[in-house]
């Protein structure tokens, strides 16, 4: 059985009330997008799909999502938690970054909020006076290397590299020196060292990726390259008789 | 069938895979072949690098054709955890000193838990698996979605059936 959730997006838009006649395609992409990312967040690994269908009503644009109970708890807890703690770490880092982006919304347009509704029952509102913080002191400097595939590089006043990965389009802002002459790289798969903030108990990156080097990434080892990695290694190994016991005994040796 | 995209590989595996004389040689054959066929992407950790390099030559490992991890604060972090979380559960005072108080063990496992979409671990040593990552379970419920492989007790046959081949009529 399924419960409602509604989500109502209320406000002037350009001087315009949000209405069916008045909302910005664009606009109205990126909040269905938001939304989306909400309704079909990942537990445990485990798909959420909510069955979502919207009405734009005069002054509104209202999104209804038949819910799963597993879904509303989730995002009850998470709402909970929120209230109780004002701040945005401790929840599922899809919720904070969606909740995060409308309270930066509201507080530059102060007609705009966001409300949550359970079975027509309130449960969270974003508007001007929301106060939800993310707490910068549990994020940390982490270098990683992204792979994927270039799609754009350049720019004039901030340089970057767009790179489709499998998490999605990430930007990572470089130097104009580090693409100079690297136009060959576009449209192919790569692989770039970065620095970016990570949070240290739910693992999100912080957006802000900062290019570090190029690395090469040959893909898969096989054919002729395999049979000489194991021609030229396997003589390395000879006098091991046991893989195992060998790297046991080196991890047991090695810890002071 | 577990349906996996990325594995992370252990030293011993590596060692597996490179000696044409070892116990498991052919396993580890067969499952690095599965991978390729499959297009499972394998992973390196600089815990492994540090302990494979140490009987090889750098120059000529392929190192071009994995895809490698970083070992950062967060792995670091997650290391303490873990090693706290086992010493706690062994009845070992969380503030004594062990000489084995963090294991590379521990740190390929936090790269696992930080690194969350890799799907599987693969290694010649069982007691790894039976003796630190079991344990581990409930407290990092993030390990039970990673397929853990002994090579030596699981031959590829009893990991991943091969797929029935249907012919259609012509």
């Amino acid at each position: 059985m399924s419960d409602t959730f509604e989500i109502i997006i209320d406000g002037i838009v350009d001087g315009e009330k949000i209405s069916p006649h008045t909302i910005d395609i664009t606009l109205f992409k990126d909040y269905i997008s938001d939304i989306s990312d909400i309704v079909k967040k990942t537990i445990d690994k485990q798909r959420i799909e909510e069955k979502a269908f919207f009405l734009i009503e005069e002054g509104s644009l209202k999104i209804v999502v038949l819910a799963s109970a597993m879904f509303i708890n989730s995002f009850n807890n998470d709402v909970s938690v929120l209230k109780a703690s004002g701040t945005l770490n401790n929840i599922d880092p899809t919720y904070s970054k969606v909740f995060e982006k409308w309270q930066k919304n509201a507080k530059s347009n102060d007609t705009l909020n966001f409300n949550f509704l359970h079975n027509g029952q309130s449960l969270l509102r974003i508007d001007k006076d929301s106060d939800f913080k993310t707490d910068l002191s549990l994020y940390v400097d982490v270098e990683k290397i992204l792979y994927g595939t270039i799609t754009d590089m350049g720019g004039k006043n901030e340089p970057n590299i767009h790179l489709d990965t499998e998490i999605g389009n990430i930007t990572i802002y470089c130097s104009k020196g580090d693409i100079t002459n690297q136009d060959n790289r576009l449209y192919k798969p790569a692989a770039i060292k970065v620095r970016v903030k990570q949070h240290i108990s739910t693992f999100e990156c912080l957006k802000k990726y900062e290019f570090l080097e190029f690395y090469t990434y040959s893909g898969k080892l096989e054919g002729e390259s395999l049979d000489n990695f194991i021609n030229q290694h396997s003589k390395y190994w000879e006098n091991i008789p046991d893989s195992a016991e060998w790297t046991r005994k080196l991890r047991d040796e090695n810890n002071f | 069938m577990k349906i996996i995209s990325k594995v992370l590989v252990d030293t011993c595996f590596l060692i597996e895979l490179a000696g044409k004389d070892k116990e498991c040689h052919q396993n580890a054959l067969d499952y690095f072949q599965y991978f390729n066929e499959n297009n499972i992407e394998y992973y390196l950790s600089p815990i492994v690098v540090a302990e494979y390099w140490h009987n090889s030559l750098v120059a000529d490992f392929p190192s071009t054709h994995f895809k490698h991890l970083t070992f950062n604060y967060v792995d670091g972090f997650q290391t303490g955890n873990i090693a706290k979380t086992l010493k706690e559960k062994n009845g070992i005072n969380a503030n004594g000193v062990d000489k084995h108080d963090i294991k590379d063990d521990y740190k390929l496992l936090a790269q696992l838990i930080v690194n969350n979409n890799i799907d599987c671990f693969i290694t010649k040593d069982g007691k790894l698996i039976k003796n630190y990552v079991e344990p581990l379970f409930e407290s990092f419920p993030a390990l039970k979605n990673v397929l853990f492989i002994d090579i030596k007790s699981q031959p590829i046959t009893s990991t991943f059936k091969p797929q029935t081949v249907i012919d259609f009529p012509e």
